[in-house]
């Protein structure tokens, strides 16, 4: 799966000055982007991971700061861009054109005074492309999200509905042919059929424009149909990554794990669902150890002191972990390990009734 | 699983919005947010009301606990017309009682404290007003309540302001206030959607504690199926879906989830991601957006959707198909084995989406 990193991010930090001291809303973020894969962002509100994505195109709102260094690396063999230091015109060409981004609440991020249409030709006069070409692309790909090009060209952002005006969005934002795609909790504010059409559609639109895809989300379940590879954020920092299968299968941070088996869903057994104890800390907050062991069944003398670092788990290449005593988190917070035990479990726990 | 009387019981409710014939463009504009629902509700029962947005769930959630006048049908609060109620001067069960046994809890729990009072005011107000228990009795109530949710320390907690709650914990202090008038029947409407993930099955397994405890009835609105079957599952409770106004299939869990008869239903199962499953087959869609809720298609409801649909939906409204032996009940002319409808020619155009 891996191919040359589109994108390379070291050292991330995001942080907002505030009265009563700084709150570092990213922490030491690391992880490199790879070309053409679906790379899952996950946490739950307030683990940053929206500003992770907002750093990605040097996006995050004054007066928060990014600091670090965030690498781009055209997959058409240009320079390396270096994201966080490019000036404001630069920035401008490189958003959209290099990466572009769909943000939660497509509601909003159309003007409701103009056409759908309007839309995309101001994108093209903005950006110095060829108006007419550029239209009869975004025409083809609003067929490819199954809407009818010339309805939804003349239409008012208010004629169309939720899930309309999202994959509106979407096909605005692959107009100019963007190298990578951020798109923020795209289907968070969508009924349930829409959600997971646009999570088919979002599949086949990426394999035929041969882009990069960052998806930020809460939504594990919905996300594990979609991502390559997922990272999970706790607290402002990466506590593990790793391919889809190895995060639903093979989870090895006990928050992970935990997060799994709170997740409601239609097949698990009811009786291993349980809530995670606890609340999760302040982004004000200067923690000492592990972010999560106040909360983890796992955490020892060592996790409250010292910070585990994210490093690789045994035997794989591809996932890795923030956790001191990962080989035992399996035997604390029990999660089918394998699709056949998950269908076992389900079917004992239907005869119990 | 309901016992003999139920707590609410709605026949042939219809709910109808706008004016027909009026406005600058003189068009008819009425939705039809309800159309001609049977429902009970027994005593401690859980039913959980799942659908997509605009089918109008919320609206019979509301109608249900008298928050909002049919425009047809009745609808019973053990036995007492509900309307009749509303409008006589001594009906058998006056008004005011029965608004403080069927009691909301809303999607939003930080726009449903007062932010200019603390816990213990928002708390106190109702009860005084709705009870003739002194301030002594009153605060008694309230606090072993909020002990039972875990709202501790209750002394520090209770003179707090809402902000200064966790979503969680708002959501908990909306929940001991419905809670303390000793309703029969309580609607979530949506109440633990906007909660992050890891804090929903706590929730849901306080909801059900309380239900244990009182005998509470719960009409649980949501349009997450998931949730729907933890909450009935647990409870052993029913799942009502509903598309356009209707309710188009009811039953257990078993009923539902593990055997669905309805198109919609096998949708919705389709569309509700799962973890620890592979991949499911393609979308068993038609079509992917969901008409306009003033112009009704004509037959059934979701036949512009529907993959199964053929010629005699475009045409004809199926009825609700009952099973004999349970309160299963299906509007589809595919849960019964003789119809036209297995003459009927398949759709034209029926390409899948996907």
């Amino acid at each position: 799966m891996k191919s040359e990193p589109i994108a390379e991010v070291e050292n991330l930090n995001v942080a907002f000055p505030m009265d009563r001291g700084e709150s570092r809303v990213v922490r030491d973020a690391d992880i490199d982007i790879y070309q053409d894969e679906i790379l899952g962002v996950v946490g739950e509100s307030g683990s940053g991971k929206s500003m992770f994505a907002a750093s990605l195109l040097d996006g995050v709102v004054e007066p928060g700061v990014s600091r670090g260094e965030i690498t781009f690396n055209p997959p058409d063999g240009g320079d390396p861009i270096s994201v966080l230091d490019l000036t404001e015109e630069e920035l401008r060409r490189f958003r959209w054109d290099r990466v572009a981004m769909v943000f939660q609440g497509a509601m909003s991020s159309f003007n409701p005074v103009k056409t759908i249409g309007a839309h995309f030709k101001e994108t093209l006069q903005d950006h110095n492309k060829n108006v007419e070409e550029g239209l009869e692309r975004g025409r083809q790909l609003l067929e490819d999200l199954y809407l009818d090009p010339d309805r939804v060209m003349d239409s008012y952002p208010h004629e169309l509905s939720g899930g309309m005006k999202q994959r509106g969005l979407i096909a605005l934002s692959l107009l100019l042919d963007p190298d990578l795609l951020i798109l923020d909790e795209p289907t968070a504010a969508l009924d349930l059929l829409m959600q997971r059409s646009i999570i088919s559609l979002l599949r086949e639109v990426q394999t035929n424009y041969d882009a990069t895809f960052v998806m930020i989300t809460h939504d594990l379940a919905l996300l594990s149909k979609l991502a390559d590879r997922m990272v999970i954020m706790y607290a402002f920092q990466f506590i593990e990554m790793g391919e889809t299968d190895e995060i639903i299968w093979n989870a090895s941070h006990p928050y992970t794990r935990a997060l799994l088996a709170s997740t409601p869903s239609l097949a698990s057994d009811i009786d291993e669902m349980k809530p995670i104890p606890g609340d999760k800390p302040d982004p004000v907050e200067q923690f000492h150890g592990c972010s999560y062991s106040s909360r983890c069944p796992l955490a020892d003398e060592r996790c409250r002191e010292e910070e585990p670092p994210l490093r690789a788990v045994e035997g794989s290449t591809t996932q890795q972990t923030a956790c001191f005593h990962y080989e035992d988190a399996a035997e604390a917070i029990h999660l089918p390990s394998s699709p056949q035990e998950a269908a076992e479990s389900a079917a004992a726990d239907g005869e119990g009734q | 699983m309901s016992g003999a009387d139920p707590v609410v019981s709605m026949q042939d409710i219809t709910v109808e919005f706008g004016e027909s014939g009026f406005g600058p463009f003189g068009d008819s504009e009425v939705v039809r947010a309800v159309d001609e629902v049977d429902l009970d509700i027994g005593e401690g029962e859980v039913i959980a009301l799942v659908g997509e947005s605009g089918c109008g769930k919320t609206t019979l959630g509301k109608t249900a606990i008298g928050f909002q006048r049919p425009t047809g049908g009745t609808i019973r609060y053990r036995g007492q017309d509900i309307g009749e109620a509303r409008d006589s001067r001594n009906p058998d069960i006056p008004f005011s009682e029965i608004r403080r046994s069927l009691q909301i809890i809303h999607q939003d729990p930080g726009s449903a404290l007062n932010p200019n009072q603390r816990v213990i005011t928002s708390l106190l107000l109702p009860l005084k007003k709705n009870t003739d228990l002194g301030r002594g009795e009153c605060k008694e109530r309230i606090y072993a309540l909020a002990e039972r949710v875990g709202l501790t320390p209750v002394d520090d907690f209770m003179n707090r302001y809402p902000h200064q709650l966790s979503g969680g914990e708002q959501q908990r202090t909306v929940l001991i206030r419905a809670m303390m008038m000793n309703p029969d029947l309580i609607l979530a409407d949506e109440a633990i959607s906007a909660l992050d993930v890891s804090l929903r099955i706590e929730m849901m397994d306080l909801m059900l504690e309380l239900r244990e405890l009182f005998n509470t009835s719960f009409l649980f609105v949501s349009h997450d199926l998931s949730n729907a079957r933890y909450l009935t599952k647990k409870s052993g409770g029913r799942i009502a879906v509903m598309y356009l106004g209707e309710i188009v299939e009811i039953g257990t869990v078993e009923e539902i989830i593990e055997n669905p008869q309805h198109p919609y239903t096998q949708a919705l199962k389709w569309a509700t991601p799962n973890l620890f499953v592979e991949d499911e087959e393609d979308s068993p869609l038609r079509g992917l957006d969901i008409p306009d809720p003033t112009e009704k298609p004509e037959g059934c409801s979701f036949h512009p959707r529907c993959p199964e649909a053929r010629t005699v939906c475009e045409t004809t409204r199926p009825g609700a198909y009952e099973s004999d032996d349970s309160e299963y009940r299906c509007k589809c002319f595919r849960a019964t084995d003789e119809h036209e409808y297995w003459n009927s020619e398949e759709l034209a155009g029926s390409e899948l989406v996907e």
